[in-house]
């Protein structure tokens, strides 16, 4: 259980988007390759002991935004163009999270300047461990 | 469905089942060697003194049965209660008819396997023994089958509130308590109510009339009790 | 539009002196898994007690796959498979004695899924059940509700007690009954991990009423908690009136609203004492504690 990835049912994140974002970095990580086939929704249940209908939405989600296709009778297919679409549906992803983020931040009363400071330092950090990572 | 019920059945009163073939083996037992200690028995022909053991043998194992059919009555029902099976048996789709009915069959089958066994026993005796003046010291043949009459009225009244006690309680234990308890105190009550009203010639008759009152109404409640029961 | 396989509509049931369920309405649809949640107590068993026709409401009905339980009882009953929260099946019977005593009372047994449930369980058929652990007893139990196929699937805490290891093994065997042709699954539970990972919809419910019955990812999309501080020295004047919980410490004014939209934080921020609010989101254990919170008591001020 959980060999392919995790699901925390006590996330207020619901499953199908824990299945959903977990599948999108796997295919841009090239753990799926374009053109080839995803694990069925029924086995993908079994292993990860989720609902079928639950990884049946994830899927639903992940074919609307273009990753995935399905092909008849052969089951799910990752598309071509997928990792192009990981790496815009990431960017809006992050504009999201981003505004959500900042607007706590200024209710909480710190100032943009700041805001923009911390950003800074956070991404700088961060590109700073993932080259480490990498190296 | 049903043939499954009547073997759970048999094997839920396994040891009222021994019980009940142990008793009759015993009875007969005990009355051959009585008998055969008994000089004047031992004194008559081959022919006589096999008559008249098997006679005595089967009033006395018909007499000993009737208490075996009220633990058996008093175990049908509570004992599923006492184990949980009760609350199993309700959420499959046999419905509560079904499941007394098993218990029923069960129960009657075992009083008329007895019956027939003691009716033969007696039965060839009578037979065999026309060369004989009397199967027992001057008792009349018709004394006889009124003993044998009250006898299994005696059984039946002790079935009948083994089955409503078994019905009714939770516990096999106290429902075989009721079962054979209630029949023996019936000739208590009739003898003093007798007295109360100073007649005595009848005695019998309303005693036997009694048993089966009682019997009768035990099986009629306890169906009605249990078919409307909630087992949880 | 078919007929849902579960349907209570206005189901009260008293015992002796106390209302186990309150005009309790539910709709099961077919293809789902419902978890029944709710606080010891709550109703739960006596629900499912009712859907199988083990305990009749005092008003109201109950329809499993279209037909009334309480009339078609024993009929109702071919087609649905439960175990109960403490399952003793026979005591005295051996493992195969039990399914084979089963597969006589089941119209529609299939003996080849029972052997293979029993193999896959590793239950030893000549052990007999009382000498069986619960999660064993559970396991048999499930055996006998699953090998008749049933339509309906009725499950009473079936993970209470049972070591993680035993939780899996009975969670890949229920998925594995939902992609057979089981239309409806339901199961009360107070393990809300197990219940959120199996279910699609949860049924709220509490001191016999149903406080909310949802789809799970509907719930966690409609259910928030508003964490507002308030001015000095002033307390809330207009709450919101889809609050279902909220607890006021010192300035801190923490509220569970449902069913929330984000524009209820302006009508909030307009009409209270606050300087800000923010949304926080909530998982459904969460969402269950503050449901049930505030049924019990709608509002803590300390």
């Amino acid at each position: 259980m959980g060999d392919r990835m995790i699901v925390d049912p006590q996330s207020p994140i619901p499953i199908f988007q824990q299945v959903a974002s977990q599948l999108r970095q796997q295919i841009a990580a090239g753990v799926y390759k374009p053109n080839e086939a995803l694990p069925s929704q029924r086995r993908l249940a079994q292993e990860i002991h989720v609902n079928p209908n639950t990884i049946q939405k994830a899927y639903d989600e992940l074919a609307r935004e273009g990753f995935i296709e399905s092909r008849r009778g052969a089951g799910l297919f990752v598309v071509d163009r997928s990792r192009a679409e990981v790496a815009g549906q990431a960017e809006r992803r992050l504009g999201r999270d981003l505004s959500r983020a900042i607007a706590n931040a200024l209710t909480s009363g710190i100032s943009p300047h700041r805001i923009r400071t911390l950003f800074r330092e956070a991404l700088q950090l961060e590109v700073a461990s993932s080259s480490r990572r990498l190296t | 469905m049903f043939r499954a019920l009547i073997w759970k059945d048999v094997r839920l009163n396994r040891l009222p089942l021994i019980f009940a073939a142990a008793m009759v083996v015993v009875s007969y037992a005990v009355v051959v060697f009585q008998f055969s200690m008994d000089p004047v028995v031992k004194a008559g022909t081959w022919n006589r003194v096999l008559v008249t053991i098997i006679f005595a043998a089967s009033v006395a194992s018909h007499a000993v049965s009737q208490f075996t059919l009220s633990v058996l009555a008093g175990n049908l029902v509570a004992s599923e209660r006492v184990d949980r099976s009760a609350e199993f048996l309700a959420y499959t789709p046999a419905s509560r008819g079904t499941i007394l009915r098993a218990k029923a069959v069960l129960l009657a089958a075992v009083a008329l396997g007895l019956m027939l066994l003691h009716l033969c026993g007696m039965l060839i005796s009578l037979v065999f023994a026309t060369d004989m003046p009397k199967p027992t010291t001057g008792t009349s043949t018709a004394t006889i089958w009124i003993l044998f009459a009250s006898i299994t009225a005696y059984g039946f009244c002790g079935a009948g509130i083994g089955w409503l006690a078994s019905c009714i309680l939770s516990s096999n234990s106290s429902a075989v308590l009721f079962a054979i308890v209630t029949p023996a105190l019936v000739p208590i009550a009739t003898i003093l109510s007798m007295q109360v009203i100073d007649r005595h010639e009848s005695e019998q008759t309303v005693r036997v009339a009694a048993w089966c009152a009682l019997g009768l109404a035990g099986f009629l409640w306890g169906t009605k009790h249990y078919l409307g029961r909630v087992e949880t | 539009m078919t007929t849902p396989p579960i349907q209570l509509v206005d189901v009260t049931k008293d015992f002796k002196g106390h209302r186990a369920t309150d005009s309790l309405s539910l709709e099961f649809k077919s293809g789902t898994t419902v978890g029944l949640l709710g606080p010891n107590g709550a109703g739960k068993t006596t629900c499912l007690k009712m859907m199988l026709g083990l305990l009749r409401p005092t008003s109201g009905s109950i329809s499993i796959l279209g037909q009334d339980v309480v009339s078609n009882g024993p009929k109702v009953r071919q087609k649905i498979g439960y175990v109960p929260e403490d399952p003793w099946l026979y005591p005295w019977m051996t493992v195969q004695q039990v399914v084979r005593f089963a597969s006589s009372i089941y119209e529609s047994w299939d003996a080849a899924r029972a052997t293979e449930l029993l193999g896959q369980f590793e239950l030893p058929p000549d052990r007999i059940i009382k000498k069986l652990s619960k999660g064993m007893r559970v396991k048999a139990a499930l055996v006998v509700a699953l090998a008749h196929r049933p339509q309906v699937l009725v499950l009473d805490e079936p993970m209470s007690g049972l070591d993680p290891l035993v939780r899996d093994d009975l969670i890949a065997t229920l998925l594995s009954a939902r992609a057979e042709n089981t239309e409806c699954i339901v199961l009360s539970s107070h393990q809300i991990d197990d219940v959120n990972r199996l279910a699609d919809e949860v049924a709220i419910i509490h001191a016999g009423k149903l406080l909310v019955h949802s789809s799970i990812d509907d719930l966690l999309g409609s259910t928030k908690r508003v964490e507002a501080v308030l001015l000095d020295g002033r307390l809330p004047e207009k709450p919101l009136p889809q609050t279902v919980w909220q607890n006021i410490d010192r300035r801190n004014w923490s509220m569970t609203v449902h069913p929330f939209d984000e524009t209820m934080l302006a009508a909030l921020q307009a009409n209270n004492p606050i300087s800000s609010a923010r949304i926080v989101d909530l998982s459904v254990e969460q969402i269950f504690k503050d449901m049930i919170r505030g049924a019990m008591s709608p509002c803590f001020v300390h």
